[in-house]
């Protein structure tokens, strides 16, 4: 679970370093594996029915 | 005529990073003081903090735009369907739930309230004028950095907690650290 804060990070070093563009870049890449996490403890791995 | 450089959505960037800061700080004061270690959702509620606090501060270095407010909603969202499925986790009467409390509510039940608050202090930004947001004064900076170590320290310690692969659902020990130290002799 350490690789959305990862890809988190290098969002921040891009801001930090002014590369906008690829900011955004990350960001979308840390929300989508964040939902896949989500998805995997709400689900098969809780095994809770929604 | 000469712009101002006081504006009220530049300091409201700046206090709601402060409210990001203080709790992803409070949340590591909980792991090491008291030697809480954070559930799989209490991570990816870090995590949605993280996205508001990058939204924020992508406000405070480049100027104040509807993407940016964008991200920060979306991860305010997301932030609430994850705090609010920990919170129907232990909704039924009689259970304890998860975790210490601080002034008798659980953390995700605060962490549901502060996304709730952020979510409404962006869309108050959003309707307000969007000169004078940009900011690289001091205090900015050490905001902005004192952000970036708070990630960078989640990233160490989601690594030495969970290793590379899923946390365990109620984590007693730093499993990543034991993983690292086997397989790579860290």
């Amino acid at each position: 679970m350490f690789l959305p804060f990862l890809t988190a990070l290098i969002a921040t070093l891009c801001v930090w370093y002014e590369r906008r563009l690829l900011a955004f870049g990350f960001l979308g890449l840390t929300v989508l594996i964040l939902l896949v996490w989500f998805r995997f403890h709400a689900t098969t791995h809780l095994n809770i029915s929604l | 005529m000469r712009a101002s450089s006081f504006s009220i959505a530049g300091l409201g960037n700046l206090l709601a990073l402060l409210a990001v800061n203080g709790s992803l700080s409070y949340a590591f004061f909980d792991q090491f003081y008291f030697g809480e270690l954070p559930c799989p959702l209490c991570l990816l509620q870090r995590l949605a903090y993280v996205l508001i606090g990058i939204a924020l501060i992508m406000n405070i270095r480049f100027g104040a735009h509807n993407a940016h407010y964008g991200w920060g909603f979306l991860g305010g969202v997301i932030g609430m369907m994850v705090s609010l499925r920990q919170i129907l986790l232990h909704i039924m009467p009689g259970d304890a739930g998860f975790g210490n409390t601080f002034l008798e509510l659980h953390f995700y039940t605060w962490a549901f309230l502060g996304f709730l608050s952020l979510i409404a202090a962006q869309a108050i930004l959003l309707m307000l004028p969007s000169q004078g947001v940009r900011n690289h004064a001091w205090f900015a900076r050490l905001l902005v950095i004192w952000f970036i170590l708070l990630v960078f320290g989640n990233v160490i310690s989601t690594l030495l907690e969970c290793g590379i692969g899923p946390c365990a659902d109620d984590p007693v020990t730093y499993d990543g650290f034991h993983w690292l130290r086997q397989h790579i002799g860290f």
